[in-house]
């Protein structure tokens, strides 16, 4: 039996309280303790997810018709990547929930749902830091930790007043995984390997990894840029998972390379 | 020479003390009777001797006057009405608010002891009351956004339960939140998350419908919905 190194996605799950996903990760864990979190799991979740509702809440009090929400949904970093077709879900739910709060009390309806996406980004943060019987381990010198608060403005603020690393700090996460070059060299040669499955080379993530994977090994963690830091996700987690720890992930297919090349174990609940 | 006479009480060469000092003490005290805790603003002439504190040694100030003045700790909530007068100025911009949220805390308390004699018809109406005034306070809660996505959660969670899907524990906490919102009403956006994350806990579902939708199609995902065995979705119950 071997301990629990949870990768972010289980984090995701158990603080959106995504069922029935959430249930067997629980199960899985108490099942193998100990249970570790690495705080970069907390750091990809804050940028990631945390940090889209925030923006997403500070689009909307900035916004005073459907229009803005849009041009404003368009331009920020968070929304850069959507895809045209979940764009058009997004906006058309917005106006939807708008339409319906307006419909029954119209003074309010903004100033409602703004609250409530605030709280949920809110919560989310909190339980994420709540994981049963979990011990938060490798922290990074560069991660901001703390509160969500709002601003004088009202517009919701990341710890530290942002959502992403301390600027001008060496990426924490880089200078982990660089202490085990070897590690950082296999994991390149797995990800370049032609037994890589087709469609995770064709994936641009697996791309996008390896270039971080490639920059870090040559050059050295003081090139690992802070969006850079979020390419390496996956490859952190099975480079730093503990000896006599299994990495536990619901996204089985793009560890299994990485695992495999470090001789490391890796699970699904 | 002094003008003031020696005190015979006193032996002869120690140094004359103070007439009089105040020791402030703040400790809790316990009663024997059930061993309860007893809070340190009582009067002190109703304390039985006290067993937590050793009792003193005889020593040369015997017989001076001792007065012993208790002064409690302020609670929370007597610090933030010293800090910010303001926020609890019946006449100020928290007054229509505070005065409301007053009454919905007595009228959970008169609920937790209607469940307690039984009554799961007036039950079921103060949490209907309870929704209602709960309303009435959200557009009055503007100056702090924390306490109004408090307050409505709360209405959702109390218009969409069911008397018989209370246990005692869960109007319990219920009463418990709408002391808190009375109490703190500039709390903050951290306090107000845990006091939902709490009332969640104890089955209480209160999340907006239509944001969850709008929040699962901005993530890109199939699901986001809560645990199945919480009491009920709060869409479904609308419709």
């Amino acid at each position: 039996m071997s301990g629990c190194f949870l990768d972010s996605t289980i984090l995701v799950d158990f603080a959106q309280d995504a069922q029935p996903r959430t249930r067997s990760a629980l199960a899985h864990t108490k099942a193998n303790p100990p249970v570790r979190i690495a705080e970069y799991a907390y750091r990809e979740f804050l940028v990631g997810r945390v940090g889209l509702l925030c923006d997403t809440h500070n689009a909307l009090v900035a916004s005073t018709n459907m229009v803005e929400v849009a041009v404003a949904f368009s331009v920020r970093g968070s929304f850069a990547r959507t895809p045209r077709a979940q764009a058009h879900e997004i906006l058309k739910r917005l106006k939807e929930m708008f339409d319906k709060k307006k419909s029954i009390e119209p003074a309010l309806a903004k100033r409602e749902v703004q609250e409530e996406l605030m709280m949920l980004a809110t919560k989310m943060w909190k339980k994420a830091t709540k994981f049963p019987g979990a011990d938060r381990v490798q922290p990074l010198s560069c991660f901001n930790d703390g509160r969500i608060t709002i601003d004088k403005h009202g517009l919701l603020q990341g710890p530290n007043n942002s959502f992403n690393c301390t600027i001008g700090v060496v990426c924490a996460a880089a200078q982990y995984m660089f202490a085990d070059r070897a590690g950082l060299r296999k994991m390149i040669a797995a990800l370049d390997s032609p037994k890589l499955p087709n469609h995770l080379k064709k994936k641009p993530e697996t791309n996008s990894r390896r270039k971080a994977l490639d920059l870090l090994e040559r050059r050295g963690p003081t090139t690992i840029t802070k969006s850079r830091c979020r390419q390496l996700g996956d490859a952190y987690f099975a480079a730093t998972c503990p000896p006599g720890h299994h990495v536990l992930t619901t996204n089985l297919e793009d560890f299994q390379p990485l695992c495999v090349a470090l001789s490391k174990v890796v699970r699904v609940p | 020479m002094t003008s003031e006479a020696a005190d015979p009480t006193l032996p002869p060469d120690v140094p004359r003390p103070p007439k009089r000092y105040v020791r402030h003490r703040t400790r809790l005290v316990v009663t024997p009777n059930e061993n309860q805790l007893e809070l340190p603003w009582t009067p002190a002439s109703e304390f039985e001797p006290d067993t937590l504190e050793p009792e003193r040694e005889p020593n040369a100030l015997e017989g001076v006057h001792l007065i012993e003045e208790f002064r409690p700790h302020p609670t929370a909530h007597e610090l933030a009405k010293r800090a910010y007068p303001h926020a609890y100025d019946p006449e100020g911009p928290a007054g229509p608010a505070l005065k409301l949220l007053n009454e919905i805390q007595e009228l959970a308390q008169s609920m937790t002891e209607a469940y307690s004699d039984g009554d799961m018809v007036t039950v079921g109406s103060r949490l209907a009351v309870i929704a209602a005034v709960l309303g009435k306070v959200y557009p009055h809660t503007a100056f702090n956004p924390a306490l109004g996505s408090a307050v409505s959660f709360l209405r959702r969670a109390t218009l969409l339960a069911g008397a018989d899907q209370c246990g005692f524990e869960e109007l319990m906490g219920l009463a418990k939140a709408a002391r808190r919102l009375a109490e703190t009403p500039l709390m903050s956006l951290d306090d107000a998350a845990e006091l939902i994350l709490q009332l969640e806990a104890q089955g209480w579902v209160g999340a907006d419908p239509d944001v969850k939708q709008f929040v699962t199609a901005l993530f890109g995902e199939e699901e986001y919905a809560p645990a199945p065995d919480a009491k009920q979705d709060v869409k479904g119950a609308i419709e």
